[in-house]
């Protein structure tokens, strides 16, 4: 393969724009050049997050016009999608006028690092509505009535997936706990706002039968597993013939309970670290916000070593896993020798951090001896 | 971009410039065309947009003393092209499509048509052997016995150069009289004048593709001028 040749300043000036300041977790996939021998590439596939999936985009500009505006392909299966023409629900001639007249296209100004961001954003927008459009046109009662209460929440997404082999379902993703959760942990290091989504997906049935209990599932923002898994929350279950509007109120509760809980855990998880102190010395490396790591350097003779202190978010439910890292031994890739994880400390979530702290002591003072016969064989001779 | 702009709106004064008008209107257009290379052969959202803007915007106005309105434009042809990376395969793909309004929402919409290409190979045999050859020259009398029975009419020199003129777009200072002596039954006696004919042809072409040569460069150069403009203002030099 000839590698693709670099994107113009540009063009990527305005992606750089796109990926930093965006709430959106967009993603380039792909970039390559339109005619061979150029320069500069000028199409790339851009992901768009929509409904907790992506949407591909194909950016297609021109490297030997780098003035012009441009254009952009949707996916195959979007191809009742025409933001540049009026909308179908009787958008007027002057309305749809009067947006492209807001939108950045009309006044494209290439030189303007924050002109992609516009128009991408923009774009979603109508692709939201696109999307809502497709599903009002459903013929499901359920559906129907699902989308006359629920749609009063801001934020919702639906789309209509159909796959070649699969029939039809109608996916909404509705983004849980109208409140600030960054606010909620003290020094918090996200820079993006987390949320938590409930995803819902309703199977439509053609025939009349019993409606199926629609899929549930709760999806959280990545960074949000420092401070709890949407995984561990075991979700109310669906009544048949419930509606949404009726799940949701009961759901958000228990989420918010979770939510002071796991905030209360920090605090938990501190008092141990300090509990470990008086013992093992002052902490090498301890991860101060969410107090889920913590690193001591322990001696025993002329061994010394690290011991590495993992805590679950449901500590101290869950005891912590231990690693011990000699500082004198290394394998043959010259990488410190490193003991497998240790989860058969002895533990009880009842005792005071004093007393884990102890134990967990006493319980090193014995592995220790066992860990270095395993570094001196793990040495290469 | 040459007669659209970036949300597809036309440019009338554009089309008028590029295709000569029509009496007393606009020209009458079929569709338009659009070539990007290695990207997905479906119309982009501004494709649609300009598709339409066209279909909407030529109409308006029906041409006098024609009964029926002329065709709308409605037809979009894609082009794509890609090669491999040793330059060894060059793929050029098309899709066309037919612009086809939809009544409840009042826009068009794209439909994709088969398209039938006649190309050279021996599915296209059919297409050769219904060919048949057709001369602009003149039909050559053959030489009369008795020159007096022909007379030198008015019509006649007229005819002949007529005729002259378009031999000598094919070949230079090759005469009429030339050419008529290698019809009939003397011919044979004349394959050096045949040969001279040929030779004189292949002069003619050999001028006319110099000339293409030059201009071709010419276009290039300034081509190759404007893109340095170009980036120089984009700041990429």
């Amino acid at each position: 393969m000839v590698p693709e040749p670099p994107l113009p300043p540009l063009i990527s000036t305005q992606i750089k724009h796109l990926l930093v300041h965006s709430h959106l977790p967009f993603r380039i996939e792909q970039i390559w050049s339109g005619c061979k021998n150029s320069r500069f590439s000028d199409r790339f596939t851009l992901l768009v997050p929509f409904c907790l999936d992506y949407v591909k985009w194909e950016v297609i500009y021109n490297a030997f016009f780098p003035f012009s505006a441009p254009d952009i392909v949707f996916s195959p299966e979007d191809e009742e999608f025409r933001p540049l023409l009026p909308a179908i629900d009787g958008e007027g001639e002057d309305e749809s006028q009067a947006r492209l007249m807001r939108s950045s296209l009309w006044n494209w100004n290439s030189k303007d690092p924050s002109m992609l961001f516009n128009l991408v954003h923009e774009l979603r927008g109508l692709y939201v509505q696109y999307q809502r459009k497709r599903v009002g046109q459903v013929d499901d009662t359920r559906l129907k009535f699902e989308m006359s209460t629920i749609f009063s929440r801001e934020g919702i997404e639906v789309c209509l997936m159909s796959g070649p082999d699969k029939s039809e379902e109608v996916k909404f993703v509705v983004p849980l706990l109208d409140l600030d959760l960054n606010k909620r942990v003290h020094a918090c290091p996200w820079k993006q706002e987390q949320k938590i989504f409930l995803q819902v997906v309703f199977p439509l049935s053609r025939r009349h039968s019993p409606t199926p209990a629609p899929h549930i599932k709760l999806v959280s923002s990545s960074q949000l597993k420092d401070l709890f898994s949407v995984e561990d929350i075991k979700l109310p279950s669906w009544v048949d013939g419930m509606c949404m509007a009726e799940y949701l109120p009961s759901l958000e509760d228990t989420l918010n309970l979770q939510i002071l809980k796991a905030v209360e855990y920090i605090g938990g998880r501190r008092r141990f670290i300090e509990a470990l102190a008086p013992k093992f010395g002052r902490p090498l490396e301890a991860d101060p916000i969410f107090c889920r790591t913590a690193t001591f350097l322990a001696v025993t003779g002329a061994f010394t070593f690290l011991v590495h202190f993992s805590l679950s978010t449901q500590f101290p439910k869950q005891q912590p896993t231990l690693i011990l890292q000699s500082s004198q031994h290394f394998n043959s890739q010259g990488a410190p020798v490193m003991s497998p994880p240790l989860h058969n400390c002895p533990w009880s979530p009842r005792w005071s951090p004093t007393e884990m702290a102890e134990r967990i002591f006493d319980f090193l003072v014995k592995e220790c001896i066992g860990f270095k016969m395993y570094c001196l064989d793990a040495v290469v001779p | 971009m040459s007669f659209y702009d970036p949300v597809g709106r036309i440019d009338p004064d554009a089309i008028r410039a590029a295709a000569p008008a029509a009496e007393g209107g606009l020209p009458i257009l079929l569709g338009w065309f659009c070539g990007r290379r290695r990207t997905s052969l479906r119309p982009s959202m501004r494709e649609v947009a300009v598709s339409n803007s066209l279909f909407k915007t030529l109409t308006v106005t029906p041409i006098a003393g024609l009964e029926s309105p002329p065709p709308r434009p409605c037809i979009f042809l894609l082009l794509s092209f890609s090669s491999t990376d040793n330059q060894a395969i060059h793929t050029h793909e098309y899709r066309s499509f037919h612009l086809r309004r939809n009544p409840i929402a009042g826009i068009g919409v794209l439909e994709p048509r088969s398209l039938h290409i006649v190309n050279i190979g021996p599915d296209f045999r059919g297409h050769y052997g219904s060919f048949s050859p057709e001369s602009a020259l003149p039909w050559m009398h053959l030489p009369a016995k008795d020159d007096l029975a022909q007379k030198e009419s008015l019509r006649n020199l007229q005819d002949r150069a007529a005729a002259q003129r378009l031999l000598a777009s094919s070949a230079e200072g090759f005469t009429v009289d030339q050419l008529a002596q290698l019809v009939g039954p003397g011919a044979a006696e004349y394959t050096s004048e045949l040969e001279n004919l040929y030779m004189k042809m292949i002069l003619k072409l050999e001028g006319l593709a110099r000339l293409v040569e030059k201009s071709s460069a010419a276009v290039l150069e300034q081509e190759n001028k404007n893109l340095k403009l170009r980036s120089r203002l984009a700041g990429l030099e």
